[in-house]
């Protein structure tokens, strides 16, 4: 299996996920359950951390295609344009699914505007997903595409949104690259800060402080991991084949899922939710706060051998 | 001058630093100066944004206990740092980039000094209130840590950047 194969078997979760998502929300939301409320945006931020590979799978399958005569080139380009677009939406619906789990574990139900916003976000992605999800399947088969427009309907694709020219953009300005770092490092210090704290909570060497005090701080920490993951796709978009062909960025991407995940437990289960200050954390917490320290850890490290073991600048 | 900083980066252990240790070398001290790094900033963040007022609820004694870590981040990126140095002397001694690291690092310890003999060892705080410059420490220190990181990023960028990234 390469990562051709990964993209094609990855790329069914975020297409059909939203359905799946949206139809329980649209549910949760007429039926007014809180319950099944949870559940879509647990989907939602499930389907937010699932299209990170998908996206960067697609760009290797795309470097694969190159060399096929098979493949429509206009209609990869105009692909790509789609799936950027609905990946962007998507991790931005993500983020206010993440902080409405965030705000039902605090208090009852989420600020008014974080529903709303969710429904409209999640539509727009899933409207994006599907022109992307449709001109994806006809790059390899010309036999669905339309008939007047072989090329595919390409000719009212966005322009502005072209890789190619993000991709000129960013690399002919070094301060963007340098700007896009020093954020990149800066994140890093606001979400590292906050894992540790929380962690150091979870073991017992801040015991003195209450879970709840600490869990107020996690929006920081998710905030700047959009950051990083805004500044990082900044410099994928720019030399994309030096991060797909690279097997520690595959192990960076790996890690910031099961990282994501780690993050998901302590965000909404009662676990640690309960902890007053003073009270000594469960065993499997205490075993989630140690995986957190070694998750980012390992992030950490795969971020900055990526020029030393693989070949990025 | 120059000739002394050449002989620094001549050095056998300053070579070894830059070419010799594939990458047990150059590469994994930069990623150790990296999680010093966290160690020292992640957590001076969050004293700062406890102190200015972010979280009401949590107890600011008990935060003391991330002294230690803080520490510990630092002398592992004294180390890290001077044998990045050591590699590298001739272009970062002439950055100026590199002094206003050092100097905003140097205030960064002061203040993280001051916050823990003012804010941590004041009697005040036993009956749960802050003193009134708490807040002004608390602006200094992200202040200096976030500069820190920013020119310790930029040091790649500005200046004579023939060295090492």
């Amino acid at each position: 299996m390469n990562l051709a194969h990964l993209h094609l078997l990855l790329n069914h979760f975020p297409t059909v996920g939203m359905v799946v998502g949206l139809a329980l929300f649209l549910t949760a939301l007429l039926w007014n359950s809180d319950h099944l409320k949870r559940v879509s945006l647990g989907v939602f931020l499930g389907i937010g951390l699932l299209a990170i590979p998908t996206y960067m799978t697609g760009n290797a399958a795309q470097e694969m295609l190159a060399k096929t005569p098979a493949a429509s080139v206009p209609l990869i380009e105009a692909h790509q344009s789609w799936a950027l677009l609905a990946f962007m939406i998507m991790e931005v619906t993500a983020f206010i699914a993440w902080l409405g789990l965030w705000q039902y574990r605090r208090k009852s139900h989420p600020s008014g505007w974080v529903l709303p916003a969710i429904l409209i976000l999640a539509g727009a992605t899933f409207a994006c997903m599907s022109v992307a999800a449709n001109i994806g399947g006809e790059i390899m088969h010309p036999e669905i595409r339309d008939a007047a427009h072989p090329d595919g309907s390409v000719s009212w694709m966005i322009g502005a949104l072209q890789g190619s020219m993000l991709k000129k953009a960013i690399t002919d300005k070094t301060w963007i690259w340098a700007l896009c770092e020093t954020l990149h490092f800066i994140g890093l210090s606001i979400l590292f800060g906050v894992v540790l704290l929380v962690d150091l909570r979870i073991l017992g060497f801040v015991k003195g402080i209450s879970y709840e005090s600490v869990h107020k701080l996690m929006p920081w920490a998710v905030s700047a991991f959009a950051l990083n993951l805004a500044t990082g796709m900044v410099f994928f978009i720019a030399a994309a084949d030096q991060y797909t062909t690279n097997p520690v960025f595959h192990w960076k991407v790996a890690l910031i899922l099961l990282a994501g995940l780690n993050a998901g437990y302590f965000t909404v289960l009662d676990d640690t939710w309960v902890l007053k200050a003073g009270e000594d954390a469960p065993g499997r917490a205490k075993f989630a706060a140690a995986a957190a320290m070694v998750l980012w850890v390992g992030v950490i490290f795969c971020g900055q051998m990526l020029p030393f073991i693989g070949n990025a600048f | 001058m120059m000739e002394f900083l050449t002989s620094i980066e001549q050095l056998r252990f300053s070579t070894w630093v830059r070419e010799g240790g594939a990458i047990y070398g150059y590469a994994t001290i930069l990623f150790l100066h990296v999680i010093g790094l966290a160690l020292v900033c992640g957590p001076a963040l969050m004293i700062s944004l406890r102190l200015l007022g972010l979280t009401p609820s949590m107890e600011v004694k008990p935060l003391e206990r991330l002294y230690p870590v803080m520490w510990s981040g630092f002398w592992l990126n004294l180390i890290t740092g001077t044998m990045l140095l050591m590699a590298d002397a001739t272009t970062k001694m002439r950055n100026p980039t590199f002094g206003i690291k050092m100097a905003l690092v140097v205030a960064g310890l002061i203040i993280q000094t001051q916050i823990r003999k003012q804010v941590f060892h004041n009697p005040l705080l036993a009956t749960g209130a802050l003193p009134s410059n708490a807040k002004m420490l608390a602006w200094a220190s992200m202040l200096c840590w976030l500069g820190a990181i920013i020119a310790g990023r930029l040091l790649a960028y500005l200046g004579p950047v023939a060295g090492l990234a």
